[in-house]
């Protein structure tokens, strides 16, 4: 045993585990910054790896199948932003009831579909891949997963662009966003298609890249932990990042901790993020930076 | 006279439209269920039927439906007091979870008679789910933190507590001289006979205890929150928490109260759920219970006596989804008609807004 191979399986363990959080929690932090504390997470993700099986299996192309789960990724946002921005209803209630919904479409579809994924090999990135301790972790993956870095730029970019500001002006000031003339609900609409189509990707990971197969109620809390990862990481970009890094090694442990000879409770690795995120928040308290308006429904006045 | 007429009109009319918005409502959800299993190539009439003949087709079915009715009223029950007192607790699934651990340490611990043994119980199931929900009170009024977020990361610690407590070397691990897999599966010893709730036979059904108990905290807590004194302050602080402020309400005290309320009954939720149900602590042993309860007091809107109506109706669907298999359709279609159920019921007072805008707008204009 030594410390090079031993971080090395760690690494190799964690970062496909992180890899759907990453994606799902860049889309959660572009929802929570517009305003929208979106806890339908768990079922867009949920959903779409569902859809993504279904594309994949039936045409025999992986493409396809992240294509039709960015789409039910998007459905569950349509329906979602609908209900509660448009109709004004309680958003906490719609997400919660989603993601329900999603649960129980997915597992009678299941019932009455034979799914047959086709494989994906994974990329190998020459040079890069022959790093020691991370390159096989970071650089020996599937497709999919390097879509990360175009989508991290992206909203790193878009943060300061008008869109951005209007997007946080929607989850930080509503009032004063609507009267500069900004589509409050439209915004908070349209970051949660975005927070839909980017878990979409990390529901199709999940379910085409990784594991090659569907399963009943497969995202098992990760929807969950991606909300509790933009709370810890206090709704800043870099924050969101590093504690969907965190929850990734967190649950990567369970798996590497055995294979390298030490023994932790499975269930305190698996409380981690969660333990995490409630430390964090009663230690920053009320001076977390939290969007002002999040949660809030913002009826704009006639 | 005729003033008495109008003045009964126009009180009796808003009420009617609400209820034949509700039942329209109610229908149109289990209609988009129904409908997904006619897409996917199941007889509508046949999962009715099923339905209808699992929940209320014989005594027994009744009984089965009662059963499955009691942790989620109770949960809801709780879910209308703290949400009466605008405390936004989301994470009764956790409470309900830590209930049925406290529940279980009574059970699997004590050594006591029958009666005995199932009122500590209830009451060891009340106090761990009432604690659990403190914590998230506690973290918003002491350090201002969501409890919308707290109560929600709470849910997932109490499961993985729960994994450690029924599994190894935990204090309810099933050593095994229990049931099936006993020694090394996470799970517990099964419930003792003595301590499974009883039923009561009422009018020829075997009404469980935990129905009666979930059917007497409605009503006391209806009648508390529209007459007692301590449930009118309640609600000022939830409508309007500046006049509470002002008159003298401490939102800390009450809201944490309210909390620790909506947590206990909750947790009363998870012994009746290991007592009435499961009979035995496993990892899933909550079964989403806290969640359909906390949406059936949404969908409900936080009406204590709607709630009832409706955990009727989840627990006819619960009991009557057993009899889908026999015809080959997967139980699963219950979840979806359920949930489009609460998402169908959310609408009725955007609906009623709208018609009531229209109405005063022509009003206006005639």
């Amino acid at each position: 045993m030594n410390l090079t191979t031993d971080l090395e399986t760690i690494l190799t363990a964690s970062v496909p585990l992180m890899v759907p959080l990453l994606f799902a929690g860049l889309g959660e932090y572009v929802a929570q910054r517009a305003g929208t504390f979106n806890l339908s997470v768990e079922g867009m993700m949920l959903g779409s790896a569902f859809a993504a099986a279904y594309g994949a299996s039936a045409s025999g192309s992986p493409v396809v199948g992240l294509l039709c789960g960015m789409l039910a990724g998007l459905a569950v946002a349509f329906v979602h932003g609908n209900l509660s921005h448009r109709l004004q209803l309680n958003t906490y209630v719609v997400g919660l009831s989603l993601n329900v919904l999603v649960l129980g479409v997915t597992n009678y579809l299941l019932s009455t579909t034979m799914l047959d994924i086709p494989g994906s090999s994974a990329w190998r990135i020459p040079l890069l891949s022959d790093l020691p301790i991370i390159g096989k972790a970071f650089f020996v993956q599937p497709w999919v997963v390097y879509l990360l870095l175009p989508l991290l730029f992206v909203i790193w970019w878009v943060r300061r662009r008008r869109v951005g500001l209007e997007l946080r002006a929607a989850g930080d000031d509503p009032v004063a966003g609507d009267l500069t003339g900004i589509d409050v609900n439209a915004r908070r609409r349209q970051a949660l298609l975005f927070c839909g189509l980017c878990s979409g990707v990390g529901g199709a990971y999940l379910s085409v890249f990784q594991s090659g197969s569907f399963t009943s109620g497969m995202t098992a809390g990760r929807g969950y932990i991606v909300i509790a990862a933009v709370i810890f990481g206090g709704w800043m970009l870099r924050g969101v990042i590093g504690a969907c890094a965190v929850f990734g090694i967190a649950q990567g442990l369970q798996l590497a901790l055995p294979a390298i000879g030490y023994s932790v409770s499975p269930q305190l690795l698996a409380a981690t993020p969660y333990l995490l995120a409630l430390v964090s928040l009663a230690l920053l308290g009320a001076r977390s930076k939290r969007p002002l308006a999040l949660g809030q429904p913002f009826a704009p006045a006639r | 006279m005729g003033g008495l007429v109008g003045m009964l009109r126009s009180s009796t009319r808003p009420a009617t439209e609400q209820v034949l918005a509700f039942l329209t409502f109610l229908s149109l959800g289990i209609g988009v269920g129904l409908l997904l299993g006619w897409a996917t190539g199941h007889d509508p009439g046949v999962i009715l039927g099923n339905l209808f003949e699992g929940s209320v087709g014989s005594s027994i079915s009744i009984g089965y439906m009662l059963t499955a009715a009691a942790p989620l009223l109770l949960v809801a029950v709780g879910a209308v007091i703290c949400m009466r007192a605008g405390q936004f607790n989301i994470g009764q699934e956790g409470q309900v979870t830590l209930g049925a651990i406290g529940a279980g340490f009574v059970v699997f611990h004590v050594d006591a008679s029958g009666p005995v043994t199932i009122v500590l119980a209830f009451a060891g199931a009340a106090v761990a789910g009432a604690g659990w929900a403190l914590l998230a009170a506690l973290l918003k009024f002491g350090r201002g933190v969501d409890i919308v977020v707290s109560s929600l990361l709470l849910v997932f610690l109490a499961e993985q507590l729960l994994t450690a407590l029924i599994s190894g070397d935990g204090p309810l691990h099933d050593d095994g001289d229990g049931v099936l897999g006993g020694g090394t599966a996470s799970q517990s010893p099964r419930v003792p006979e003595k301590a499974m709730l009883p039923t009561i036979h009422i009018l020829g059904v075997d009404v469980p205890l935990a129905f009666v108990l979930a059917l007497v905290a409605a009503v006391l807590v209806a009648w508390f929150l529209a007459s007692a004194h301590a449930g009118y302050r309640l609600r000022i602080l939830g409508q309007n928490p500046a006049v509470a402020g002002t008159i003298g309400i401490s939102a800390p005290r009450l809201g944490s109260l309210a909390v620790a309320a909506s947590g206990a009954f909750a947790g009363a939720a998870g012994a009746a759920i290991l007592m009435g149900q499961s009979f035995q602590l496993n990892p899933g042993v909550s079964s989403s219970i806290g969640w359909s309860g906390l949406l059936i007091a949404l969908a409900a809107r936080t009406n204590a006596g709607v709630s009832v109506l409706l955990a009727l109706v989840f627990g006819a669907m619960v009991a009557g989804g057993g009899l889908l298999g026999g015809d080959g359709i997967p139980v699963d279609i219950v979840n979806v008609i359920t949930a489009a159920i609460v998402v169908a019921l959310l609408c009725p007072p955007v609906l009623l807004a709208a018609v009531r805008r229209r109405r005063i707008r022509r009003s206006v204009e005639a």
